[in-house]
């Protein structure tokens, strides 16, 4: 039998007890605070420490036996580092666990709250919450209430909390220098007082040397480029793209009245719209290209209105690839997307997260284009204060899709600095999937949400998203399906309402198989008409799945409308897999 | 002295490039500024030599307005007096080119 030490007898133990390995007299008034390098999970949707459990004793310690023979305190005494009490608390400790690696973090921290609670020694065990003061930052424009996308008081009309919950994100973080954010527009006024300290800046290139230092056929691309002339000076001449990154990441405290949401990113200029606000699908297309190659992590397009393009269509898929998410504007017609498509937030590629604007009332602003199957989420996009390119301390206050997907950005920006380890597809399912839901939005977005940057901060992603489905969209159903060792299975997608007849070049193809040896599969495509097309012959070996999102290899004329069909055959041994999914997107 | 060899080097590059492929005509890349003209992306079936590129420039009169090397594509202008959209159905049927477009127009989106 060994007792347990009671803080009101400071002595340290002779044989201390299987359970309390040292106890230190702590004069801890309150709940610990958050140090700033204490790593954290989320546990019951909150923050708390990793390593340490709140525990109150039922009977005073230096009252309690314990027998150390008992296997469910054995267990859980040689998992646990240092126990410190309360001096004003009674029988109230702080348990400092051991470290332990690998494994999930969170359900190891439920595992020892419950086999703590299982010794039958404590009133209550709980979590170590995380509590901080809120973070607010002193820009005038915050404080004053004209940042209403931020923080949402009621001010001017509105209603309270009809926002994105930042207050509560910066909580958690407040960004990162290292995540970059690449703004496709008409450029960024990077010496603005407050986008200045915030621009991204080439490792690899000197400044104004007038060499291409690092060599990619543009000189002194400091802080982005211009593919109108093909220089490296992104500088704003419209307004526009100022407007947007200050949105996304005006500085915070000081440099001048503006705050964004995140209040440190690396924000790219990627200059392509002209001083009129207009500009080319190649342009763009050189914008992304460029973005890609310097390993931007989020695009925002506050831009649309051509038509179905396919070399815009592989862009963005290449940027997909490089796991670049792909934030782009809804429109600003008032229409249904589902109805009309509109690109590039309408295309059905798997980066792309497409914003619709809400007003102060959280409703649906009433030029803001919608779609139940085409549109993500909804943003704040009514009476936008944000930075201009007039001087390098213009403000002005815009309303657009255009300005809602800036803080879609911002969020995902906050997101990936406080997860930098997500993919794509998580940070794009996190926010998606922890919107603020709103009845102006059900029905009317993929979501029925507005962004939030305190859910997407606090929650997991969850679920894939279902993407977009515009008109010219079909996709395969009665799937996922088996492909058992040595046989052929067949899928068939039913089109309808196209044109005559196509070239198959104009026609995107998704695939997703996976298999054990991919090696062993053949893959063929049969049109409505004509003969069928090979799309993967025995290739790949040992590889482990077929991903195809590219446009049909063939220019071969066919009639679309009427049943094609994907035909897998194993030809060989041993090996077994699942078509998990196919769609076949047609040009408008 | 490494990175003046590789500046002239670029510098002497883009004639010689131009100069190989044939290319007697070149018009600027003016975004959407001045005169908005009709333009178009092509897109060649991989692997087509350089030799074919300057052949289908040459038969179709194209006028390289920019090379998109990440992309593979090459955005043009049209031969004077010719329709983007003539010229697009003709290369076409061109068995080198993968797929032509227009390169369209997009725009910030004012509110109505």
């Amino acid at each position: 039998m060994k007792s347990i030490q009671s803080p009101r007898q400071p002595r340290l133990p002779t044989i201390a007890c299987a359970f309390v390995a040292v106890l230190i007299f702590f004069p801890l008034a309150g709940p610990a605070m958050a140090g700033i390098n204490r790593e954290t999970v989320t546990i019951n949707g909150f923050e708390a420490d990793a390593e340490t459990v709140l525990a109150k004793f039922s009977t005073d310690p230096d009252a309690l036996s314990v027998n150390s023979s008992n296997p469910k305190i054995a267990r859980i005494a040689a998992r646990i580092r240092q126990v410190k009490f309360f001096r004003t608390i009674r029988r109230l400790a702080v348990i400092h666990l051991a470290r332990e690696s690998g494994g999930n973090r969170a359900e190891r921290l439920a595992a020892r709250i419950k086999e703590l609670k299982d010794t039958g020694l404590f009133a209550y065990v709980e979590p170590d919450y995380i509590v901080r003061a809120n973070v607010t930052p002193s820009d005038a424009a915050f404080t004053d209430g004209r940042l209403w996308g931020l923080q949402n008081t009621g001010q001017k009309g509105g209603t309270s909390g009809a926002d994105i919950e930042a207050v509560e994100a910066w909580n958690q973080t407040t960004g990162s220098a290292n995540v970059i954010v690449g703004i496709i527009d008409s450029g960024i006024r990077y010496t603005h007082q407050d986008l200045e300290a915030n621009t991204w800046e080439n490792p690899d290139e000197i400044p104004n040397n007038g060499i291409d230092d690092d060599d990619n056929g543009y000189i002194d691309d400091m802080h982005g480029i211009n593919a109108i002339t093909g220089s490296g000076d992104p500088m704003d001449d419209n307004d526009h793209g100022s407007h947007c990154a200050g949105t996304i990441g005006a500085t915070a405290n000081g440099s001048g009245p503006h705050v964004g949401v995140a209040w440190d990113v690396s924000l790219m200029g990627l200059k392509f719209l002209s001083s009129k606000g207009s500009g080319r699908n190649s342009n763009a297309i050189e914008c992304i290209d460029y973005a890609i190659s310097k390993g931007v992590d989020i695009l925002n397009n506050s831009w649309g209105g051509g038509g179905y393009s396919q070399a815009l269509f592989d862009a963005i898929s290449r940027a997909k690839d490089a796991g670049i998410l792909f934030v782009v504007a809804a429109s600003n017609e008032g229409t249904n997307n589902d109805s009309k498509v509109r690109y590039p937030s309408g295309f059905a590629v798997a980066n792309i997260v497409s914003v619709a604007a809400i007003d102060r009332k959280d409703q649906l602003a009433s030029f803001s284009n919608y779609g139940a199957t085409s549109v993500h989420l909804a943003a704040p996009g009514v009476s936008i204060y944000s930075c201009t390119a007039e001087s390098d301390s213009s403000y002005d206050t815009y309303d657009g899709t255009s300005m809602a997907a800036p803080h879609v950005s911002g969020v995902a920006a906050l997101v990936k600095a406080k997860y930098p380890a997500l993919t794509m597809a998580e940070l794009k399912n996190r926010i998606i999937n922890n919107t603020r839901p709103l009845s102006s939005l059900s029905g009317r977005t993929i979501s029925g949400g507005t962004v939030s940057a305190k859910r997407a901060l606090a929650n997991s992603g969850g679920s894939t998203p279902p993407p977009i489905s515009s008109g010219n969209t079909f996709a395969a159903s009665g799937l996922p399906k088996s492909i058992p060792d040595r046989s052929t299975i067949t899928s068939t997608i039913t089109v309808s309402g196209q044109p005559g007849s196509l070239r198959l070049n104009t026609v995107n193809l998704q695939l997703d198989v996976s298999h054990t040896y991919v090696g062993d599969l053949l893959i063929t495509l049969q049109p409505p008409s004509g003969r069928s097309i090979t799309l993967w012959n025995r290739a790949g070996k040992s590889q482990n799945s077929i991903v195809i999102d590219q446009a049909i290899s063939s220019k071969r004329k066919v009639r679309p409308n009427g049943q094609w069909k994907i035909t897998i055959k194993d030809k060989a041994s041993n090996d077994i897999g699942t078509l998990n999914s196919w769609s076949l997107t047609f040009p408008n | 002295m490494n990175t003046f060899i590789q500046r002239i080097r670029r510098l002497l590059a883009v004639p010689v490039i131009v100069s190989a492929l044939g290319l007697t005509h070149a018009a600027p890349d003016t975004g959407t500024e001045s005169g908005d003209a009709a333009r178009m992306i092509v897109a060649y079936v991989a692997n087509t030599s350089p030799q074919e590129i300057a052949a289908i420039e040459k038969k179709f009169d194209l006028r390289l307005v920019k090379i998109l090397t990440n992309s593979q594509l090459r955005v043009y202008q049209p031969s004077p007096g010719q329709s983007v959209a003539e010229t697009i159905r003709l290369l076409e049927k061109e068995p080198t080119v993968r797929y032509a477009e227009v390169d369209g127009q997009v725009s910030i989106q004012p509110i109505k």
